[in-house]
């Protein structure tokens, strides 16, 4: 057997051929019993080499044990990462800590989102503050207390209904949180708090075991949208957030 | 990203076989795992959808492995517990020896042949997810595996008529 045989050997024992080839190929041990042989022999080889390593049918628990390793830290150090980046990109002055100060801010925005999101998005009774009915009174209050004017984007067309909002503490001042939610119940909420460092950056993600979270500033505004849903249709409506704000 | 972790959990059964084949120890191959897994967790904001995880894993496996793993055993005390032994436990005196021998084989061979034969073998990795891996054209792979293959055959055959005598040394 040439070199070439052999390599196709391998490629029909490793599952490599495609439909065609296989047919082709086996066409041709029927009549070439030395190929046959050749494959019956990569086989066998193969098979004393698995026996010889053990299995592990179980892998959960090392899964679990790296999930837990990585938890408490992962998706905060790399937004803290993210909001660096950002401050040297709009050369904001905030760059004299380097690394080894914490930014804060798209760390303590995230934590505090997906916080207010996992208190309030299970709530059935009290959800909100303000019901999607009083929209304007709930825009004009939270713009009076943010001190800056909100506006409140429809995710209609995302299949996403206003449920309300309400108004939480953020560090020093003050954040608003709205709540959407699709027609399943499945709810996503819109956190958003003023800053004085105006700047415009591109989406930041971060999650947890259940929660996907978009981080970004556009203008004097910094937003986190969280929910349950995976990272492309969070991408999706982060993007709407921003086409509907602009 | 419920995607992410049901490919990794995927990916793990061959990683682990990988990487026994890789230190011969069970509770060696679990920290190694476990490593590869955090690893892959902190990173997965840099994975897309559209790349398969496995030669990432696989990559990774080994180049821990080569730096000198130093991970000493942290989970020494549940690798004994955890781990299932069912599917080998009770080896026929034949099948030992065969195992023993094949792997005295593995290990004899070439180290960039021996990669190739253990990550589509043992790993499972397709050839071209053996070539990102190992970061060689996928001709490469191919041309590696059939020597390797090929060397492991030709020892089966000359060894064979000395398998008894053999029988003698191995404890």
């Amino acid at each position: 057997m040439n070199e070439g045989d052999t390599v196709q050997v391998g490629r029909y024992v490793d599952g490599e051929m495609t439909r065609d080839e296989v047919m082709a190929f086996e066409r041709r041990m029927e009549d070439e019993p030395a190929l046959a042989a050749a494959v019956e022999e990569v086989m066998r080889g193969d098979a004393v080499l698995r026996s010889a390593l053990p299995e592990l049918s179980d892998v959960s628990q090392i899964l679990e044990r790296a999930e837990a390793a990585v938890r408490p830290s992962v998706p905060w150090r790399q937004l803290a990462a993210a909001v660096v980046l950002v401050a040297v990109g709009f050369g904001s002055g905030l760059m004299t800590g380097r690394s080894t100060t914490p930014m804060p801010m798209g760390d303590a925005i995230l934590q505090s989102a997906s916080a207010a999101h996992e208190l309030y998005a299970v709530e059935v009774v009290h959800p909100v503050e303000v019901t999607a009915g009083e929209r304007d009174h709930l825009k004009g209050w939270l713009s009076n207390r943010l001190g800056s004017e909100v506006r409140i984007p429809d995710l209609t067309a995302k299949g996403l209904s206003l449920v309300g909002g309400r108004l939480l503490p953020f560090e020093q001042g003050a954040a608003a949180q709205f709540m959407y939610e699709d027609g399943q119940g499945t709810r996503v909420t819109l956190y958003l708090t003023p800053t004085a460092d105006e700047a415009n950056s591109s989406l930041r993600y971060g999650d947890t075991e259940t929660l996907t979270m978009v981080h970004w500033q556009g203008g004097s505004w910094h937003y986190a949208l969280v929910g349950p849903y995976g990272k492309d249709r969070m991408t999706e409506l982060a993007q709407s957030v921003q086409g509907a704000l602009f | 990203m419920p995607r992410f972790r049901q490919e990794l959990k995927e990916a793990l059964p061959g990683l682990w076989r990988y990487a026994f084949a890789l230190t011969r120890d069970r509770a060696r191959a679990d920290d190694l795992v476990q490593d590869c897994a955090e690893r892959a967790l902190r990173k997965r904001h840099l994975w897309q959808e559209d790349r398969p995880l496995r030669p990432w894993l696989a990559k990774m496996a080994l180049n821990i492995h080569r730096n000198g793993y130093k991970g000493a055993a942290r989970h020494l005390h549940v690798a004994y517990e955890d781990a299932d032994l069912s599917a080998h436990a009770t080896p026929s005196p034949e099948q030992g020896l065969e195992a023993a021998e094949m792997l005295r084989r593995v290990d004899a061979l070439p180290i960039e042949q021996r990669d190739v034969l253990l990550l589509v073998v043992i790993d499972g990795l397709s050839y071209a997810e053996t070539a990102t891996a190992l970061d060689i054209p996928i001709g490469t792979v191919m041309s590696r595996l059939s020597r390797a293959r090929a060397a492991l055959k030709s020892e089966l055959k000359q060894e064979a008529p000395v398998t008894g005598t053999r029988l003698r040394s191995v404890t």
